[in-house]
């Protein structure tokens, strides 16, 4: 029973942040323990692969299916992503969103471990699926890291500190290849829906919000390229979009229209 | 009327331009009700799709220096009508599609959004600044504007196809009893069409998961307990539910019961799942006993664990089902053997033929199996969108952040 060791998963994974976090912090003028900040974080991120590895042996089956499994993906991207973003910008501010991102999706996990089973229904068997699941939670992660950069700009206009321009360049920059996985992800599963079902798009509650999230998005760069000094905006839209993203992936079951969603699993 | 430039160029314009879009629609939406989809039949849409393409390449090469035409081209015109469009979208996502009992709702046709005059105009001028503003990034060609044709070139051909074909598509239902072969279909009002082909059943197969292990209240649902609830059911296995610790020593994939013995005998008609367990509570044997959900043929056995709680088997679900069929076609195929299961379609005389479903009552000795059949003339056309916006996005993964001040391109 790997989901056993969800929770040693966990605390390892929050430990080796947490230490990485106080360096990075702190900034000791000891060269030699630079490494720490930069390795530690690593170990964690290898910890949510090696747990997902084994969990996909156990089952038999991608563990893509519940969407504790799911969580566990996004976590791992989430990690990854705002890790490499880290190293790149330096932001310690993307490190620490980026750690409660992934810590809060892990720590959701050990409070709902929705049962694990085998069992994969017959649509669900098929070269699409791996890609499709990967490809958006990918991008799920992208575009979290865009609201993240979003966010770290809003505090500052808050804090009246900066013009802004770091934080949305940041966005965008990762808008655009969120949009593009968007996409991506978005069309394999309106070509899998009609080798599955035979309809390629059929407003399904769980599509409709897709491409919500999709329009969302595109809105955010149709109104970069075209008003780029509407800064404000962009950082309302960017958070906004990323709301309606979470609403997306987990909130469909609670909606009026998600009631006879093909896509609520679990 | 004189526009103003400052008017046209702002985020204001655009949205006043997509609100009195909207606003259009939701009149003509309450003067004449649903849109006339299913007028748009094989020919009109094909001269639908040539009066898009044409007025589109004339706006652009004979008006393109009016101020009309040039705001419709431009990133302001996408931003309104991505906005409209997206604010229709979101009238899908809010309000759950289908019959209702609410007036309002009918009236407006919030329940069947895609069948209104308003959903129909935000697609149309969707399409139409797409394409406009496609043409201006063309004309005259740069290499460095492939990606941006790709991109929207792209959702261009896919939604007007998608659109224009949707009254073209047919989708029937097929159900084939055991040894019949079946040359029609029927469509969703029970009307019988006829097909270019004909199927033989030759065989249905399913195969399941192992069933799993609950305990449920007397209205059949499950509680929510921790341990191995819904764990699944194999030959010598220790489950522990709540307080409960169940040993299963036989598990029977296709068990029979002949009065109070259970056998197992696999390839045999009405057979079903079984499992032989032993409750502990405490380390005290409460009870031992057979369970199995049943089937058509055999009543269900549980064990009472208290008046209130039963374990149970559940029905086991499908891990696969297929059918073999022999088939037929006009063009000449005689008794081809063809399999056909969920996600493997089959192509015959221009229909896909899909397993649909089954006699669920009869698991898997259904005595037929359900095809659904489709006819979607126009999917190569968006096939070939969806092919350039995967490029596109693809492109887009790694671009370089534009915006109007970085890109070279002359703007309004």
């Amino acid at each position: 029973m790997i989901w056993k060791w969800l929770l040693t998963m966990t605390f390892t994974f929050i430990g080796t942040w947490l230490i990485a976090g106080v360096f990075i912090l702190f900034k000791p003028k000891n060269k030699h323990t630079r490494w720490i900040s930069i390795v530690f974080p690593v170990l964690g991120n290898i910890a949510i692969l090696l747990f997902l590895a084994l969990l996909w042996i156990e089952l038999e089956r991608p563990p893509m299916r519940t969407m504790a499994e799911t969580r566990l993906w996004y976590s791992l991207f989430v990690a990854w992503i705002t890790w490499s973003i880290y190293l790149k910008t330096r932001s310690a501010h993307m490190y620490l969103l980026g750690f409660i991102m992934a810590s809060v999706f892990l720590i959701v996990d050990i409070i709902h471990p929705e049962y694990q089973s085998k069992t994969l229904m017959p649509a669900l068997q098929s070269p699409w699926f791996i890609p499709h699941v990967v490809i958006y939670m990918i991008s799920y992660a992208v575009l979290a890291a865009a609201c993240l950069s979003a966010l770290i700009g809003m505090y500052s206009l808050h804090k009246k500190r900066s013009s802004l321009e770091k934080e949305i360049s940041l966005a965008m920059k990762l808008v655009y290849p969120g949009m593009g996985l968007l996409t991506l992800g978005m069309l394999m599963g309106a070509i899998w829906a009609k080798i599955a079902w035979g309809n390629y798009w059929t407003y399904d509650p769980k599509e409709t919000w897709a491409l919500l999230t999709w329009l969302f998005y595109l809105i955010t760069i149709h109104l970069h390229y075209a008003h780029s000094d509407k800064k404000r905006l962009l950082l309302w839209i960017l958070a906004l979009s990323f709301i309606v993203l979470i609403i997306t992936w987990m909130g469909i079951r609670y909606l009026p229209s998600g009631m006879q969603s093909i896509h609520v699993y679990g | 009327m004189k526009i103003k430039k400052a008017e046209i160029t702002s985020l204001k314009g655009s949205l006043i331009v997509g609100i009195s879009i909207f606003i259009i629609g939701l009149i003509l939406q309450l003067i004449f009700g649903q849109f006339p989809y299913t007028k748009l039949k094989f020919p009109v849409n094909l001269y639908v799709f040539a009066e898009v393409f044409f007025i589109t390449l004339a706006l652009w090469f004979l008006f393109k220096r009016k101020t009309f035409v040039k705001w419709l081209s431009s990133a302001n015109a996408a931003l309104a009508s991505i906005a409209l469009f997206t604010f229709v979208v979101a009238i899908i996502a809010i309000f759950p599609q289908g019959s209702t009992e609410n007036k309002i709702i009918q009236f407006l046709g919030f329940n069947s959004v895609i069948y209104t005059w308003y959903y129909a105009l935000a697609v149309a001028f969707f399409i139409l600044v797409l394409g406009l503003s496609t043409l201006r990034r063309i004309t005259p060609f740069r290499g460095r504007n492939i990606p941006f044709f790709i991109n929207h070139f792209g959702l261009w051909l896919a939604m007007t196809t998608a659109l224009l074909g949707f009254a073209d598509k047919q989708q029937l239902t097929m159900p084939v009893h055991t040894g019949q072969l079946v040359w029609f279909a029927e469509n969703s009002s029970k009307e019988i069409i006829e097909l270019p082909f004909a199927i033989k059943l030759e065989k249905f197969v399913t195969e399941y998961h192992p069933p799993k292990m609950a305990i449920l209240n007397n209205k059949g649902e499950a509680y929510k307990i921790k341990g191995d609830q819904f764990a699944e059911v194999t030959e010598n296995k220790k489950l522990q539910i709540g307080s409960y610790n169940i040993v299963i020593d036989h598990y029977y994939h296709d068990a029979f019961f002949i009065g109070d013995s259970v056998i197992n005998r696999p390839n045999t008609a009405g057979t079903t799942v079984a499992a032989h367990a032993s409750v502990f509570n405490n380390n005290t044997k409460i009870a031992e006993d057979w369970l199995s959900p049943g089937n058509h043929m055999f009543p269900g056995k549980y064990i009472f664990l208290h008046p209130d709680s039963i374990l149970v088997l559940l029905d086991p679900e499908p891990s696969y089902y297929g059918s073999e069929i022999l088939l037929y076609t006009e063009s000449g195929i005689e008794d081809k053997a063809e399999t056909i299961s969920v996600n493997k379609p089959l192509s015959a005389e221009g229909w896909t033929i899909y397993q649909h479903s089954f006699d669920y009552q009869y698991g898997k000795d259904s005595p037929y199996s359900v095809f659904s059949v489709v006819r979607d003339p126009w999917l190569p056309y968006v096939y070939s969108g969806i092919f350039l916006m995967m490029v596109g996005a693809c492109w887009l993964i790694f671009a370089k952040v534009i915006t109007k001040k970085t890109s070279k391109t002359k703007q309004l």
